[in-house]
């Protein structure tokens, strides 16, 4: 059964003088244990996808089901407790809250969800580990760089043990080298939790390591290659 | 972990919490530095009104000050004296006999306002045997007055002099005495000092056919929140033609100058705390902008919206109470410095004080209920500030904060 099942979801902004449509009767499922890149040209609708994947905005027609639930049809509360519980995100730039060390952002999510602080610390403290930032436990986001800003984005998505990792333009910011060791990251993240992985990108380099590419243009589907690496 | 991220975030923007702290502490400042002032000033205003003129509170007979006439005298005998001087709070009792008549020496005849009193105890009250300039102040036995010196001047008489007294005494009577001048006294205010003749109360009682009896009974309080407490009491234990006035009552032109004023300064405070109340609003507003995206990427990693106004709460509370605290402790030697060293009032405004027999000073009040109405005032205005981020965050869509930088 799919991870995540998207079923001919519409996404209309009114806001503006003409309405937008911005996702257009898209359907697609993701696995588990994905690493799939949605990827195609700016406006076509890839943001918008993510943040209804995510529960952060609402579908204006059609069904998203994250295994057996609805979530379209929650409210505002359910769906921030849906988002702690299920979900990890890593956004484009400015992740992290500025007054919290690296190992406190990490820590932080696990404080939502209520874990005990021993516990806390020290998965905060593996995780950091993990990407590589032993060294860096006690600094703040403002005395690391992008790319470990978004390494430390990348430890706090995962530390509570979501069922997916939502990533919109995690890589935008970054220079190649630390592109290649986020992904790297990401994919032994991948490979040693099974921890499904759904990033948004413009980067050729970074969708060439994706396994499953989707392409999108106006709002559609317009391609979805799988890839054997 | 939250109270860590309010407090953390209260020295992120030093600046902006500096300006934040500054203007609570400078708001309180100046409204308690104000209030105190005008509290102060009203209550040393009454307290000097009332021990020079009427005492805090008058037994009367009801229709004298209406009528102003010696046919409204009373008489309280001392059963009644010895009850209302055993009511608490209650301190001299005054007796006198005032009214008006011809004063005369020569071919010289002028309006002299008389009041019969007990020396001691009017002394006591207001000091008036330091306003004696030549001869003596009175005591219960002097045969004679101490006049006015305005008057005396109008008059055309000195120390020693005699005066004719003339003018209505009880029930129709006729008041008449030639009496000497035994001492002189001078007035700050000419209202005062070109009419007043000061006579024992029993001299005064003879001259005009009025034994035993007083014009009115000025009661002195010794502590002023007990006032109407006190005249209920009071008014319980006369008899019934009698009232008990209490000086609001006899001085209305000074309850209305007080309520003037204050009303006022009153709206000065609000200036200021409109200005205040705006600087601050503002600084919350920018800091609020700021960190929109922040709250944004909270609120969609999982933090409740509840949560997140929690701890942007706190940083406003903590701002706020330490302006307030600081405030206040600056606040106390202050004003303890301005109680203990007044500030004069110069120039003309000084002499209009003089002139109605105030000392030109502003005296500061501690009364503790001025720094809690205006802690409390001051509060609410940087907590009400703090309403902003909380709508704010209670609006927010993150999908919109985390979108685009
Ligand atoms: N809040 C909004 N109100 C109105 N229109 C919007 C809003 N958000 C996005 N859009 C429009 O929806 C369309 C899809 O935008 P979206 O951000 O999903 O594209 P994208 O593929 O993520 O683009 P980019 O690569 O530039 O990030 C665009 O035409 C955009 O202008
Ligand atoms: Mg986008």
């Amino acid at each position: 059964m799919a991870l995540i099942d998207v079923q001919n979801v519409t996404k209309v902004y009114n806001s503006t003088a003409v309405p937008v449509k911005a996702v257009s009767n898209l359907s697609m499922e993701i696995g588990k244990k994905e690493f799939t890149a949605i990827v195609g040209p700016s406006g076509s609708g890839k943001t918008t996808l993510m943040n209804m994947i995510g529960g952060l905005d609402s579908v204006t027609e059609g069904s998203i089901k994250i295994g057996e639930k609805e979530i379209t049809g929650l409210k505002e509360n359910d769906l921030i407790e849906y988002r702690l519980h299920h979900i990890g995100f890593v956004f484009q730039a400015y992740n992290l809250i500025p007054v919290l060390t690296a190992v406190e952002n990490v820590e932080f999510i696990m404080v939502l969800r209520g874990y005990d602080k021993a516990e806390r610390r020290d998965r905060a403290v593996e995780l950091l580990k993990r990407v590589g930032l032993e060294d860096k436990l006690h600094v703040r986001p403002s005395k690391l760089s992008g790319g470990q800003q978004q390494r430390v984005a990348v430890a706090r998505a995962l530390a509570a043990k979501p069922e997916f990792v939502l990533a919109d333009e995690p890589t935008a910011n970054l220079d190649t080298a630390s592109t290649d060791s986020l992904l790297s990251i990401m994919e032994e993240l991948n490979e040693e939790h099974e921890m499904t992985f759904i990033f948004s990108t413009h980067d050729d380099r970074v969708i060439r390591r994706a396994r499953r590419v989707v392409t999108l243009e106006d709002g559609m589907i317009k391609s979805d290659d799988w890839r054997n690496t | 972990m939250y109270f860590t991220m309010s407090w953390r975030n209260l020295w992120r923007n030093k600046r902006r919490t500096i300006i934040v702290v500054a203007s609570v502490l400078f708001a309180l400042l100046i409204a308690l530095f104000m209030r105190s002032m005008q509290k102060g000033t009203y209550a040393y205003m009454i307290d000097s009104a009332v021990s020079q003129q009427t005492g805090y509170l008058q037994v009367q007979d009801t229709s004298y000050w209406e009528k102003r006439s010696v046919d409204y005298s009373i008489s309280l005998d001392d059963e009644t004296i010895e009850e209302i001087q055993q009511i608490e709070y209650v301190g001299n009792l005054i007796p006198r006999f005032e009214t008006f008549a011809l004063a005369s020496s020569g071919n010289q005849t002028k309006v002299a306002a008389i009041m019969g009193i007990d020396p001691e105890k009017e002394d006591e009250m207001n000091g008036l045997s330091a306003k004696v300039i030549e001869g003596k102040y009175l005591d219960r036995n002097t045969e004679g007055l101490l006049i006015a010196e305005g008057l005396a001047d109008l008059l055309g008489v000195t120390l020693g002099d005699s005066v004719v007294i003339y003018g209505q005494g009880y029930h129709g009577t006729t008041a008449a005495a030639f009496l000497p001048i035994t001492g002189i006294a001078e007035f700050p205010i000419p209202k005062q000092n070109n009419v007043m003749i000061y006579m024992p109360l029993e001299q005064a009682q003879y001259v005009f056919g009025a034994y035993d009896m007083i014009t009115g009974l000025a009661v002195m309080i010794q502590n002023e929140r007990h006032l109407q407490t006190v005249q209920k009491q009071i008014a319980g234990v006369l008899p019934e033609q009698y009232v008990v006035r209490d000086w609001q009552f006899m001085m209305p032109e000074l309850v209305q100058g007080i309520q003037t004023d204050e009303a006022g300064g009153i709206i000065m405070l609000f200036i200021i705390y409109g200005i205040v109340g705006l600087g601050i609003f503002g600084t919350i507003m920018m800091m609020t902008a700021e960190r929109a995206r922040e709250f944004g990427i909270l609120i969609s990693v999982g933090m409740s919206r509840w949560r997140l106004i929690f701890t942007t709460a706190i940083e406003s509370v903590v701002m706020s109470m330490i302006g307030v605290f600081i405030g206040f402790i600056l606040s106390i030697p202050i004003l303890l410095y301005f109680k203990a060293n007044p500030i004069r009032i110069p120039g003309e405004m000084g002499e209009m004080y003089k002139e109605f027999g105030f000392e030109p000073i502003m005296p500061v009040s501690l009364a503790p209920y001025i720094f809690i109405e205006e802690i409390i005032v001051v509060l609410c205005i940087a907590l009400l500030c703090a309403i902003y981020p909380l709508v704010y965050i209670k609006n927010l869509r993150p999908m919109d904060a985390v979108r685009g930088i």
